[in-house]
């Protein structure tokens, strides 16, 4: 089964978020801070999942730290926001995929299920 | 005795100035002096309305000067390679140039570099057209800040009509740039706090709808009730806006009734126990206390606060809810145990569109509508809003409003 680190801080999206991942048989790890997944990181996930804006850090700073990072660099990881620009943000920062909120399901777990298997493949 | 002759000078059958020879004793003039001297009066006239015409052109250059001082809008004139060849008081004062250093100075020098090409396509459609036009630009001032004005360029012309420079009238538009700044950074951010709930609300009800598909109910009661509670979150937001865009417009009112404050505390509590369970809620009751109030506005300000408290303190921790009788009247206060709040933040945490520097640097969002609404509220019940804070130390936040005396 595969693990996902969500990190977010809309309790609202992290609750749905939940249901989503579950539902489509991952396993999923709720942070609602950078701080709160960077102290956790001793088992990585086979994705991250991170919002732009969370209450200790930048998002996108959060994905520059897990890219330069040696143990994490070759995690994708999916920016998500509501920040229309972050597509071109998300890319500088080294982001493997990016996604607009409000989002449709089918689009991020497909999303999701092409990140987390070409890395195995 | 003494003698005198009087020739007086006329022009258009009007006197205009009498021309006077004295002599000390009597005398007899002679005929041909009398002629000599009216023909010096005819020739003296033309020195005299030339002097006459001097002074009214003295008189009018000193009152266009005087004008062109006492002016609230920036006034200089250009030669064609954009020297500058006067600039009035104002125009000093808003950049912060002497007239000296003005003068020393091509206009390109005071225009922001972005704004150089075009000024320079303006500049030369006037000189081909002959005709005025006005842009918006960016002027940098002598200590680098920059001005937003709108400059009105008028051609000047030689006798032979061959453009010479310009005359131009630079007015000041920073605080209309300011509000516009202000504006569409409010528009920006709304939008934003408007999509965080609205992701939810999507996704649940793609969740629904694929739970009726699968026909497995069972978890369809749960997602509909936490939708419903982004919804409302959306509500409140919607409504934050429209009041605030009411009270500008001062068409916001209340319709103050007998209510029991610690009822609807109660019941506002409870609702917010229910969207953030992670919290510890500790309600601390007054028994009950009747107010004049309206029931809805004041709602809108507790879960304000409450909402505000979810918001910037950290998971797990607790939410005090306070009401008590105080001489003043009622006090109800929300204290919770987050970042906390500077000082200087406190100062200004009520006015419209502020967001704490704290806040934003933390990437906590907010529309900034929210207190400003709190406090406008209050105060239209006759009461008080405060806060006291420390970094690090939590948060409280508290409102009185008289209470009706107990019979």
């Amino acid at each position: 089964m595969k693990t996902i680190a969500f990190v977010e801080d809309d309790l609202g999206i992290l609750d749905v978020a939940r249901f989503i991942f579950e539902r489509a048989g991952y396993t999923i790890r709720l942070h609602h801070s950078a701080g709160s997944l960077l102290s956790q990181l001793h088992s990585n996930p086979d994705i991250f999942i991170l919002d732009k804006q969370l209450p200790d850090m930048d998002g996108l700073d959060l994905c520059r730290r897990l890219k330069t990072n040696a143990d994490t660099s070759a995690i994708p990881v999916l920016m998500l926001s509501a920040n229309p620009q972050i597509k071109s943000l998300a890319s500088a920062a080294g982001a493997d995929a990016v996604m607009e909120k409000p989002f449709e399901i089918k689009d991020l777990l497909s999303v999701v299920s092409q990140l987390t298997s070409s890395r195995h493949n | 005795m003494r003698a005198a002759l009087y020739v007086p000078i006329v022009k258009e059958q009007q006197v205009r100035y009498l021309l006077c020879i004295y002599h000390n004793d009597p005398y007899q003039w002679f005929s041909d002096q009398v002629v000599l001297l009216t023909e010096l009066a005819g020739r003296t006239w033309n020195k005299l309305a030339r002097l006459e015409a001097e002074e009214r052109l003295k008189a009018s250059e000193e009152n266009y000067k005087a004008i062109v001082n006492q002016s609230v809008s920036g006034i200089f004139k250009i030669a064609l390679d954009g020297r500058i060849l006067f600039a009035n008081e104002y125009f000093t004062k808003m950049l912060g140039y002497t007239p000296e250093e003005l003068q020393e100075m091509r206009v390109t020098d005071l225009i922001h570099p972005d704004d150089r090409e075009k000024t320079y396509i303006g500049l030369s459609n006037m000189v081909q057209t002959g005709k005025p036009f006005d842009m918006e630009k960016r002027l940098k001032r002598k200590n680098q800040s920059v001005l937003w004005v709108t400059n009105y360029v008028a051609p000047l012309f030689d006798g032979l009509k061959e453009p010479t420079g310009a005359l131009v009238v630079s007015v000041d538009i920073s605080r209309q740039k300011a509000v516009e700044l202000q504006k569409d950074e409010f528009i920006s951010i709304a939008s934003h706090e408007l999509k965080t709930p609205l992701t939810s609300v999507k996704a649940y009800g793609q969740l629904v709808q694929q739970t009726l598909k699968e026909g497995n109910t069972e978890e369809l009661d749960d997602m509909i009730g936490r939708m419903n509670l982004h919804i409302d979150r959306l509500v409140n937001l919607v409504s934050t806006i429209l009041d605030t865009t009411k009270l500008e417009r001062q068409e916001f009112s209340i319709n103050l009734e007998q209510l029991d404050i610690n009822e609807l505390i109660t019941e506002k509590v409870k609702e917010n126990q229910l969207a953030a369970p992670h919290f510890h809620f500790v309600l601390h009751p007054c028994t009950a206390l009747w107010i004049y109030g309206d029931k809805i506005s004041l709602g809108q300000v507790l879960n304000n606060l409450i909402s505000n408290a979810i918001k910037y303190a950290p998971h797990g921790s607790t939410i005090t809810i306070d009401c008590r009788q105080e001489e003043a009247g009622v006090k109800v206060s929300v204290t919770d145990q987050g970042i906390g709040i500077s000082e200087k933040d406190q100062e200004k945490i009520f006015e419209k569109y502020y967001r704490s520097v704290g806040l934003l640097e933390s990437g906590r969002s907010g529309i900034g509508l929210g207190l400003y609404l709190c406090g406008e509220i209050i105060r239209r019940h006759h009461g008080e809003i405060g806060v006291s804070s420390s970094l690090g130390q939590g948060t409280t936040f508290y409102f009185t409003i008289p209470s009706i005396p107990q019979k």
